[in-house]
């Protein structure tokens, strides 16, 4: 029974959370809506508080289930338009979903949900105190419904239909028929057409004439006049004016559209939910079953040179590739499945930029593009912290205060906008804020007084900087450059993740940072090469070029090693001197690997390119965790270990020596 | 004899998996649909024998479904199970109005569940 105990409760966290996101949304929107939100919101944030009532309540997690009732009574009141949906109650409503959230995080911790939250009961409490009286209903008996339509509508929709009425607005109904096998999205897409110019008051489900068919019956309130509305629904539908003003011709065609296929009803739900951590088995399990291709492979050579049989080695070279394409689409269809729109974290991200923005007190308009981007699930989960970080940076010291904005002649609300969009095998995730800027010449400064760059260092340079360790920290950078701590722990995490963090910025009108990540840390596309008999993969997302060179053309400035590359002179470092290998082979010609990250370019020298490969990255374990330079491990064939490189940091490291040498590397 | 079928309408995924468990063992297949559209593509394709529906739901709400399923000669005489909230007196009142065999207020265990579904489908598991 523990595990199902268990299971249970990822679920409810999962359901839980959904729920959760999907109120913040819609919390935004009512709040973006003033005192007149949209009442399909309304109601929908009431469902939500609703359902998330019934699910802890039937998980015992009477805490939880509690807040979420008084929530939910606060909601029904809202919608019933007996409480309005001002400051004071978006506040609460906003501080009820953060609460909850806490309170859900509790339990996905493995602790109860015990929680103090009296003050939030105290307040939803206040609010309802301020309830406003009953509407009139004499308005409602003007109306022309039969009585089981009037029966059907549950309290809420008739109290939509008298705020219809109140505000004068032209009551229509609306009969339309569909195809039994197509009604669904038949008449989601005509509410869709509807709901741009009215509200969808009630949806009556009737039989049709035609026995293939399915009728519904919409009470629908709208500014629109009848004509208006029958254009928008097209010939098909019969629309009369429930007010007693006489009806438009009867124009219904019949039930003319045939149904041609049978519905499906095998499958009702149409997705399932699946532990990440099974993913990552079968991922697992694939990937040995890659390394077994590889084996096989071998053998196959094997044989054949040990004489086998022609027609039976065909056979098995014919089996052995059919194989290797079933695994490598096995192998796409799990990624595929371990794939999330990152809107999904852009909930979290509001929830988190109100609170940020309250306690800075500044005012912050969050905006979003790109949400359908698709990220792998792990990577959403491991960027959202630094994600976070870099938000609430912006918040914290890259946006002024609304004074300090009026001065500058920019708008009081600060703006941040997060925006996302795949670039090949990578996402680029831009975080940009309209805030004052950084400083260039003062961190410049530091970097001189620190002794980490020379005089003659570029802006990207000078801007590097507040990634190392240590330095950002600096409480009176921290002042000056419009960032606070800890972005080196930033960067550094991202790197783990085989991504790059970028920084861009213009004093007085905002930073840019662009994070740039593969769309899943489960696979990658490298270049193997080799460097005294040791192979390294060389992650293909930032590799430029690659070229032979002689020995004889490196030259040497300052004692660093450069190319002179077409016009530009480029940084070389072997691997060698990153990872203390003895260079005891010695050839005449090296291969050189051109990386190339934002606008900065560096050569690794190796021996020799191997070939091009996807391999599927393994973390390293804790002894070689720590080490600069390297990303993780990989399996080439059953036992062939190679590690991956981890250009960013390698690139730091062998940037920072050359130092003055900087300008000449920028491509 | 064929296996009679029970139909359970309701939006959430926990609830409804509840529901379902809670029915386990008693001798009826059991159908899901998470909407109000889902539970009108279902119902003619089942040898139902009980309706279980939540009250508020997107697409079209429980009341609307039973007022359906009442005025259509071929599920009239189908029992239907209303599961509602506390807050809900009036749309209860309704739903047994529109013809709802009997209701179960939320939260409550598997066991009354249970007790109520035999009741709703005549005391005896067909």
């Amino acid at each position: 029974m523990r595990g199902d105990d268990d299971k249970i409760k990822k679920e409810f966290i999962s359901e839980a959370e959904e729920i959760l996101d999907a109120l913040s949304a819609d919390a935004k929107l009512m709040e973006e809506a003033g005192t007149d939100p949209n009442p399909a919101i309304v109601n929908k944030v009431f469902r939500g508080m609703h359902s998330l009532k019934g699910l802890a309540g039937m998980l015992k997690f009477v805490n939880i289930s509690e807040l979420a009732h008084s929530m939910e009574n606060l909601m029904d009141k809202v919608r019933m338009g007996a409480v309005a949906s001002d400051k004071a109650f978006i506040d609460i409503l906003y501080d009820g979903i953060a609460t909850l959230h806490q309170m859900v995080a509790q339990v996905a911790e493995g602790e109860g949900d015990a929680f103090q939250f009296q003050h939030l009961q105290d307040r939803i409490h206040a609010l309802l105190a301020k309830e406003r009286g009953p509407r009139d209903d004499s308005l409602f008996s003007g109306i022309l419904l039969d009585p089981v339509a009037l029966k059907s509508l549950t309290e809420y929709e008739e109290h939509r239909l008298k705020e219809n009425l109140l505000s004068a607005k032209n009551i229509l109904s609306i009969e339309v028929a569909f195809p039994f096998s197509t009604f669904d999205t038949d008449l989601r897409a005509l509410n869709a057409r509807l709901s741009e110019q009215g509200e969808i008051i009630s949806t009556l489900p009737s039989i049709a004439a035609s026995p293939d068919h399915l009728s519904f019956r919409l009470i629908y309130g709208s500014k629109g006049d009848l004509e208006q509305i029958q254009a928008l629904t097209g010939e098909e539908a019969r629309v009369t004016d429930l007010r007693g003003r006489p009806a438009a011709e009867d124009s219904r065609k019949g039930a003319d559209k045939p149904a041609t296929q049978e519905s499906s009803f095998k499958s009702i739900s149409q997705s399932v939910r699946v532990d990440i951590a099974k993913l990552d088995e079968v991922m697992n399990i694939v990937g040995d079953l890659l390394l077994e291709r590889s084996n096989l492979e071998h053998f196959e050579g094997q044989a054949r040179d040990a004489g086998m049989d022609r027609p039976m080695h065909q056979q098995l070279s014919k089996i052995e590739r059919n194989l290797h394409r079933k695994l490598n689409d096995l192998q796409k269809g799990i990624i595929d499945l371990r794939m999330v729109p990152i809107g999904q974290i852009y909930n979290k991200l509001t929830r988190a930029v109100r609170q940020l923005a309250e306690d800075a007190k500044k005012e912050v308009e969050l905006e979003f593009r790109g949400e359908d981007t698709e990220l792998d699930k792990m990577m959403i989960e491991e960027i959202t912290d630094p994600l976070l970080h870099i938000i609430r940076n912006c918040v914290d010291h890259g946006l002024e205060t609304p004074e300090e904005r009026e001065k500058a002649g920019k708008p009081r609300k600060g703006r941040i906008r997060i925006e996302a969009a795949q670039k090949g095998n990578s996402v680029s995730i831009l975080v940009r804020d309209d805030g004052r800027g950084m400083d260039l010449a003062k961190i410049k400064k530091i970097g001189l007084t620190k002794g980490l760059i020379n005089d003659d260092a570029t802006p990207d340079m000078v801007l590097n900087l507040i990634f190392l360790p240590g330095f950002s920290s600096a409480d009176k950078v921290s002042k000056v450059s419009g960032r606070g701590v800890g972005l080196d722990v930033v960067k550094q995490n991202i790197t783990l993740l085989n991504g790059t963090l970028q920084v861009s910025t213009d004093k007085g009108a905002g930073t840019t940072m662009e994070i740039i990540l593969p769309i899943t840390l489960a696979i990658i596309q490298a270049l193997v090469v080799e460097y005294q008999d040791l192979p390294f993969a060389v992650p293909l997302t930032s590799v430029n070029e690659a070229f032979r060179a002689r020995e004889q053309d490196i030259q040497t400035i300052e004692g660093k090693e450069v190319f002179y590359l077409r016009d530009f002179t480029l940084p070389l470092v072997r691997l060698g001197d990153i990872f203390q290998i003895p260079r005891e082979k010695k050839g005449d010609w090296v291969y050189i690997v051109v990386n190339k990250i934002g606008d900065r370019a560096i050569g690794i020298v190796t021996d020799r390119l191997l070939r091009q490969q996807e391999i599927i990255i393994k973390s390293v374990g804790k002894r070689l965790k720590g080490i600069h330079g390297i990303a993780g491990a990989a399996e080439l064939k059953a036992g062939d270990l190679v590690l991956v490189l981890d250009i960013s940091s390698i690139m730091d490291l062998a940037l920072m020596r050359f130092g003055s040498l900087r300008e000449a590397a920028r491509v | 004899m064929e296996r009679k079928t029970i139909l359970i309408v309701e939006d959430s995924d926990v609830m409804r998996a509840f529901l379902v468990a809670s029915l386990e063992g008693l001798p009826y297949d059991v159908v899901e649909a998470p909407t109000g559209f889902e539970a009108l593509k279902v119902l003619p394709h089942h040898p139902l024998a009980l309706v279980v529906t939540d009250i508020n739901m997107p697409d079209i709400n429980g009341l609307e479904l039973i007022a359906f399923i009442k005025k259509h000669p071929q599920f009239s005489s189908l029992p239907v199970l209303v599961i509602s909230t506390e807050r809900s007196e009036e749309d209860r009142k309704r739903a047994l109005a529109l013809g709802a065999t009997d209701y179960l207020v939320k939260p409550f265990d598997m066991e009354p569940f249970r007790a109520k579904v035999l009741a709703c489908l005549g005391g005896e598991p067909a």
